[in-house]
């Protein structure tokens, strides 16, 4: 878990950098790799507003994203950066916790941020692939339905 | 916390993504916003439900000595569903110093379960409190926890530890009427030879001066000085003001240590003794006798802490009328300056007895100091102020206050001999 709080998110913003790069945007390449480092100095140095940081990432993806940049790369980088993330702040949580208590507790983690990293990967490939010629009325019921999937999520929230 | 930052990173990632998608009519930007839906999904649908724990906590003993060492058993019960990852810390004030066992553990808690964590601790004087204790849970597949901090209010007293001293003469101008230590001024039984006066029938023959008798032809007896017990009050110095303090240590401390050794020593001798504690509030323990008396001076002692209050500057407003007059008053005080000085003279004029012990620090500053600054300027700094302290606590003996000038890295207990004790007074 340590390592994974540490480099996962890292390593996202490094494949971001790097498609920075290869298309010619060294600025928001540059502006990657810093928020890497600093994404390694708030974890080591265990200050808070890891959070913001995602913020970064997706911003600098959907830079990208206008720019030309191909798709996948940046959403293996966001999904990295989510999967960094979650794990950053288990990893804090957990911290108080003995040596051998916190192991567990890694090993289950660590499979479930493979399953979500893997199923939410998947599920936004088969979302850009997927094409529907929709009619009035399927998509009036499909936006009603995600309409009230959120307003569901919405009411847990609070 | 935590929960509410990966809450707003989630939503606000995926709302601004599904606006943009939505407004620029691009799928790409639509489709990266689908990991971040999927992640605020993840947090809002698995988060574990509150309730249904109850958490108890055991403290044994819970009124020590300082010192000694104290066991805490925390046991959680699960009364609801069961929790996948239950997290249990313990929120330890400062100055617990843990020597064995855990104070957290993180492990399943099935339904009707529970979880049980000890440790031992061995706390610094003081009294403590134990509010609560902070959970996490973690629900299936959750990846954020539920933290919560559950109630189990807990106290616990750790008294000052007196150290057991030698003798102490004090020679107040009022006694009581029981026998004790302390030299009364009044002929009667005692030890040592207060005068002679005539006989009278009924007097023991063997008190009768045979060498007066022979050189006058009158018939007289030696009377001996009695031995009473007095009322004692002890007065500890909580101003902050007073006090000094630093990172490796204070005058506080030693003074409710030496104030603690004071006031036990006089109850073992069999006087009356009260606690008066000058700082933000004046906390007086009437006088009285023994060993329950004891116990209540040493608990207020265990609550003690050095504290300022504008109204108690000064030790001009110690209730004088709280004492009796021409009684002992001990007072422990490191002197905060020239002003306290005054009211103890005042104090003494009034016909107190006043012993003033006064712990003094600067020994362990310059030793903690050496090699840090300048060493010139080190000792001149220290010095001066030894030769100020010299002037106040020889102004104060010159008034009549018997003056103990305890280093606080010396034993108090020899300090006290060499000031007070008639051994002490005879090599002086």
């Amino acid at each position: 878990m340590r390592w994974a709080g540490l480099l996962l998110f890292p390593a996202g913003m490094l494949i971001l950098a790097a498609t920075g790069y290869a298309d010619g945007e060294a600025v928001v390449g540059t502006i990657a790799v810093i928020g890497a480092v600093g994404w390694i100095l708030l974890i080591l140095r265990r200050t808070g507003g890891a959070a913001a940081l995602l913020g970064v990432s997706g911003g600098i993806g959907l830079f990208l994203l206008f720019t030309g940049s191909g798709f996948y790369p940046i959403l293996a980088g966001e999904v990295l950066a989510i999967l960094g993330l979650e794990a950053g702040m288990s990893r804090r949580e957990i911290s108080p916790f003995p040596k051998e208590h916190q192991d567990k507790f890694s090993r289950r983690m660590l499979l479930l941020l493979g399953s979500a990293g893997i199923g939410s990967g998947g599920l936004a490939v088969l979302a850009v692939n997927l094409h529907l010629t929709l009619r009035f009325l399927p998509a009036l019921g499909i936006s009603l339905a995600v309409l009230a999937g959120l307003a569901l999520l919405l009411r847990r929230v609070k | 916390m935590e929960h509410r930052e990966r809450l707003a990173a989630a939503a606000g990632m995926t709302a601004a993504l599904v606006v943009l998608g939505i407004v620029v009519h691009d799928g790409r930007v639509l489709g990266l916003a689908v990991p971040y839906l999927v992640y605020f999904a993840w947090i809002v649908l698995s988060r574990p439900a509150s309730g249904g724990i109850e958490v108890t906590r055991q403290i044994h003993p819970d009124r020590v000595p300082a010192g000694e060492e104290i066991e805490v058993v925390l046991t959680v019960e699960n009364h609801g569903t069961a929790v996948p990852f239950f997290g249990l810390e313990e929120l330890l004030p400062d100055g617990l110093n843990v020597i064995d066992g855990e104070t957290t553990a993180l492990a399943p808690l099935p339904a009707g379960g529970r979880i049980s964590i000890s440790y031992t601790i061995v706390p610094q004087r003081g009294e403590y409190e134990l509010p609560s204790v902070r959970t996490k849970r973690w629900g299936h597949g959750a990846p954020a926890p539920l933290v919560e901090e559950i109630r189990c209010p807990s106290s616990l007293l750790v008294l000052p530890r007196p150290a057991p001293l030698a003798e102490i003469e004090i020679r107040p101008r009022r006694t009581l009427v029981y026998a004790g230590t302390v030299k009364a001024d009044v002929g009667g039984a005692g030890i040592d030879f207060f005068g002679c006066r005539n006989y009278t029938p009924g007097d023991d023959v063997r008190r009768i001066n045979w060498r007066a008798y022979a050189r006058t032809g009158r018939l007289v007896v030696n009377e001996y000085e009695q031995e009473r017990i007095a009322d004692v009050n002890v007065i500890l110095d909580a101003r902050a003001r007073a006090h000094h303090r630093s990172s490796d240590g204070d005058t506080f401390e030693p003074a409710v240590h030496a104030a603690a050794s004071l006031a036990v020593h006089f109850l073992e001798q069999g006087n009356r003794v009260g606690l008066l504690i000058y700082g933000d509030v004046l906390d007086w323990t009437y006088p009285g006798f023994g060993r329950t008396q004891r116990e209540r001076i040493l608990d207020s002692l265990a609550a003690a802490r050095p504290a300022d209050k504008a109204v108690f500057e000064d030790l001009r407003y110690i209730p004088t009328r709280l004492f009796p007059s021409r009684s002992q008053l001990v007072v422990v005080s490191p002197l905060a300056g020239e002003e306290d000085v005054e009211i103890l003279g005042l104090l003494r004029a009034r016909g107190y007895h006043v012993i003033l012990v006064s712990p003094d620090p600067l020994d362990r500053w310059i030793e903690r100091n050496t090699g840090k600054t300048d060493e010139g300027s080190l000792r001149l700094a220290a010095r001066l102020i030894r030769l100020d302290r010299r002037v106040l606590l020889d102004t104060l003996a010159r008034i009549g206050v018997e003056v103990v000038d305890w280093p606080v890295d010396e034993s108090f207990a020899r300090a006290v001999d060499w000031a007070l004790s008639r051994r002490g007074r005879r090599f002086r």
